[in-house]
């Protein structure tokens, strides 16, 4: 009948410091599996710890990185977002029409306005979602699913299917394709790592030091309860969207930058479902309300690293599918098995 | 029917608890063969734990259950199906997208049917219906489009096609208008001639005096007695559903503390929807104002009108003599209402977030900088202090919500109400699923606050809870605000009195 006492600590006793370390291997398995990889793969593979293949990863995962970060932000909420591969082509394909087919190269401020262009894009694209699930309640599967053909549709309507390539001999296209593919000269870090590093770090800094940070996870966590203690939750369910469209539409800008072109089939690329996957590793719940910006940056670096390995020990492609199925199903189970356990 | 057995269905001895609370005490129950027997008691009285017991969705601690003279152990629904007790509870176990004869045999299917026989299987739904006299129904309609008495005559074929020989009715009348009332009183009538054993469970006096046999009265989780229906009138039947010793159960307060000042809350003529039709009462500042009435009464659904949570139809609303509109749970939080949702853990807390930030989150804006920046010494010594005020009851305030008891979880939650600095609180069902210590500290600062010239609004459906603490309770019934009780009438008969129109 009588108040519950207030439990032990912890770690009163070598068992229970067993089952609290048990716990946090199984809370924390994305980076177990990071290190594990890490090994294995600096065990396998000599090119592995170059520089030169690090430098290639962190290049590489500049743009998936920015878009995990975003769908972390709406799957903190409780939504998903099928539409981002289309957003980021979208905006890809905006910054490379306003410079060449619009001829905004011409203008020593050409290169601001079109990539500004393309973040507003990308910004605009989100929004659209955010409209739809937040404010009309909409379903964000269907919202999100019917916007990714929206935006395929409009990448093919741009480039009328071709492919627009820049011309690195103007100075504007100079300029921005220098920026993907050139390093700091200090340590010779990508400037695309660079500004994914910087996003990271703010988005972390914003989701964990801030109120804003603080009511998305709450948002998702019980958006009822949310509502009832006097919060307009579906301010922050939109800006979940909106942020997310953001990032896809800087995404979209280093993509084209790193290429120097931009082409509607890169719609196929599978941004969508790689962020799931990054974003589920780290630790999220399809539910909302769980997940960080730290752990999903682990989730992106497991798969880069899987992707990276399997290519470097020439695995085919398909093969390289079913060993990334494996790891997926593998961290979600550890998860599943510890959230079972400890409750 | 042979009457080898004295009862068709009887218990003896059951106890039951819910972690440590004693919902069922040494509680008795028989029923004869072709007999509508009445089970009654107040709201928490222990009437639906003893069905629930029966129809073996939970196990007794204690007791033994016997059916048609033989012991029996109901370990799960399924069991009790066997043993021919099929229990129709007020929310319907159809499937509304599915066909009645579908609905009907539904637990055929996957066993019985490789290939679905529509033909007989209509047949037989047509036949099962005509049988108890409502032929009328097309066993080709949808569940969802039949009427809410005609689903409730779905449910009960399906279980009588079962061979339920003992059949639970839950309020079956609640939803229904007096024409079907009539209808399903036949049906009941009906079935007792056939010589099944019925147990009807029903707030509604007169229904019991009009239909039943005999009367079970349950009180506090324990067995009171059990009557013949013709011995009695309601008046006694009142009385022996109330009546006890309230001291001990609630603090003391201080009168001397206590200035019960001007309205802070009016409310004239609020409807909503079916469930408030007409709802006016008066909230003091330094007042504690109860709601009373049965379950299914109106009451949450009224203040969620009057919050702008639900959209109300009409009437009027004033906060410190300003007439107001409220728009939406934030409009109302915004002027300084703060609403305890009834059912905590999925409208009142958030279980897999700190406790920390449950008792923050709505008021945040107390502790941001620039930018949205968050002050998070602030919040934690904020949050330290709730916590001895409050007497929230863990060693970590980072531990998420779903760690503490039932009582330390409603803590948190009135913790976030007053970090808010909300002077007017509606707390609805704010003891519910809470054990007697922590429902005493919630009490106790409850006082607290109405010396601090809070006014308090309680929902609450133990009328115990409303006679010891408010200062003054207004009875609703079917979805009107029928009555007010002062302070020195605030008896269990006055209240009862009102809730069920006697």
């Amino acid at each position: 009948m009588s108040e519950p006492t207030i439990p032990a600590p912890e770690y009163e006793n070598a068992a229970g410091r067993w089952r609290s370390v048990v716990k946090l291997l199984f809370n924390y398995n994305a980076v177990v599996l990071l290190i594990i990889m890490f090994i294995v793969a600096t065990i396998i593979s000599d090119v592995f710890l170059t520089p030169g293949n690090m430098v290639n990863i962190l290049r590489q995962q500049s743009t998936f990185m920015l878009v995990a970060i975003g769908m972390l932000l709406v799957m903190l909420t409780g939504g998903i977002d099928l539409s981002v591969s289309s957003n980021v082509t979208v905006s890809s394909i905006i910054v490379a029409y306003a410079l060449k087919n619009a001829g905004l190269q011409n203008y020593s401020w050409g290169l601001m306005a079109s990539v500004f262009l393309a973040i507003v894009a990308g910004f605009v694209f989100g929004s659209v979602n955010g409209f739809f699930v937040a404010k009309l309640n909409m379903p964000a599967f269907i919202v999100t699913l019917a916007m990714m053909y929206a935006g395929r549709g409009v990448a093919f309507i741009i480039t009328d299917a071709n492919t627009i390539l820049l011309d690195q001999s103007v100075p504007a296209v100079t300029v921005l394709v220098g920026l993907a593919m050139g390093s700091d000269p200090l340590l010779h870090i990508p400037y695309p790592a660079i500004a994914m590093a910087v996003i990271v770090i703010i988005m972390g800094v914003v989701m964990h030091y801030t109120s804003f940070g603080r009511l998305i996870t709450a948002t998702g966590s019980n958006e009822t309860a949310v509502q009832l203690a006097g919060i307009n939750s579906k301010k922050y369910k939109f800006w979940a969207y909106a942020l997310c469209g953001i990032l896809c539409g800087i995404a979209g800008v280093i993509s084209t930058a790193r290429t120097g072109s931009a082409t509607a089939l890169s719609t196929s690329v599978s941004y969508d479902m790689t962020s799931i996957a990054a974003v589920v590793i780290g630790g999220a719940s399809l539910k909302g309300g769980e997940g960080n910006v730290p752990m999903t940056v682990i989730g992106v670096f497991v798969l880069a690293i899987i992707g990276n390995i399997m290519n470097l020990v020439s695995l085919g492609v398909y093969p390289q599918l079913v060993v990334k199925a494996v790891i997926i199903i593998l961290a979600v189970l550890l998860k599943s098995i510890s959230s079972k356990t400890t409750d | 029917m042979a009457a080898e057995y004295e009862y068709a269905v009887e218990m003896k001895g059951i106890y039951k608890s819910f972690e440590g609370v004693h919902a069922l005490q040494d509680v008795s129950l028989a029923v004869k063969p072709g007999e509508i027997h009445a089970l009654v008691g107040e709201n928490g009285a222990g009437k639906s734990t003893l069905i629930k017991v029966l129809s073996g969705a939970h196990g007794a601690d204690l007791g033994e259950v016997f059916v048609k003279g033989v012991k029996a152990d109901i370990n799960n629904t399924k069991a009790a199906n066997d043993l021919g007790v099929s229990v129709i509870y007020q929310e319907f176990a159809l499937v509304p997208h599915l066909s009645v004869a579908e609905n009907i045999f539904i637990d055929e299917f996957g066993s019985e049917y490789v290939r679905i026989d529509w033909k007989k299987l209509r047949t037989r739904a047509k036949t099962a219906l005509e049988s108890i006299g409502f032929g009328d129904i097309d066993p080709r309609t949808l569940v969802r489009e039949l009427s809410v008495a005609y689903q409730q005559v779905v449910e009960i074929c399906k279980a009588l096609t079962r061979n339920a020989e003992i059949l639970v009715l839950d309020e079956p009348t609640a939803v229904l208008t007096t024409k079907e009332v009539d209808k399903l009183f036949r049906l009941i009538q009906n079935l007792k001639d056939q010589g099944a054993a019925i147990i009807y469970v029903s707030h509604r006096l007169e229904e019991i005096f009009r239909i039943t046999d005999r009367i079970t009265v349950l009180k506090d989780g324990r067995y009171v007695d059990t009557v013949n229906t013709s011995d009695m009138e309601p008046r006694s039947l009142v009385n022996m559903m109330i009546g006890r010793d309230l001291s001990s159960f609630f603090p003391t307060r201080d009168s001397s503390m206590q200035k019960i000042g001007d309205v802070v809350l009016k409310v004239e003529n609020i409807s909503a929807g079916k469930a408030v039709k007409d709802v006016s009462f008066e909230l003091r500042e330094g007042e504690m104002l109860g709601l009373s009435g049965l379950v299914g009464a109106g009451r949450t659904e009224a203040m969620r009108a009057i919050l702008g949570i639900d959209k109300p139809d009409g009437g009027k609303v004033w906060l410190r003599g300003k007439e107001i509109r409220l728009k939406s749970a934030k409009d109302a939080f915004d002027r300084g209402i703060g609403f305890l949702p009834e059912d905590r853990k999925n409208q009142g807390v958030l279980l897999n977030m700190p406790i920390k930030y449950n008792i923050t989150f709505s008021c945040i804006k107390k502790f941001i900088a620039f930018l949205g920046w968050l002050l998070r010494k602030a919040e934690d010594s904020f949050t330290a202090d709730m916590r001895e005020k409050v007497g929230i009851k863990t060693n970590n305030l980072k531990n998420n919500v779903s760690s503490l008891s039932g009582g330390n979880q409603q803590k948190v939650a009135i913790s976030r109400l007053l970090a808010s600095d909300s002077k007017i609180l509606i707390l609805d069902e704010p003891t519910r699923g809470v054990d007697v210590g922590a429902k005493m500290e919630i009490f106790k600062l409850v006082n607290e606050l109405l010396y601090q010239n809070f006014a308090v609004l309680m929902i609450s459906s133990e009328m115990v809870e409303i006679i010891g603490m408010c200062d003054r309770a207004v009875v609703f019934k079917d979805g009107k605000s029928v009555g007010e009780v002062g302070k020195f009438d605030l008896t269990e008969e006055n209240l009862i009195r009102y809730a069920m129109g006697v």
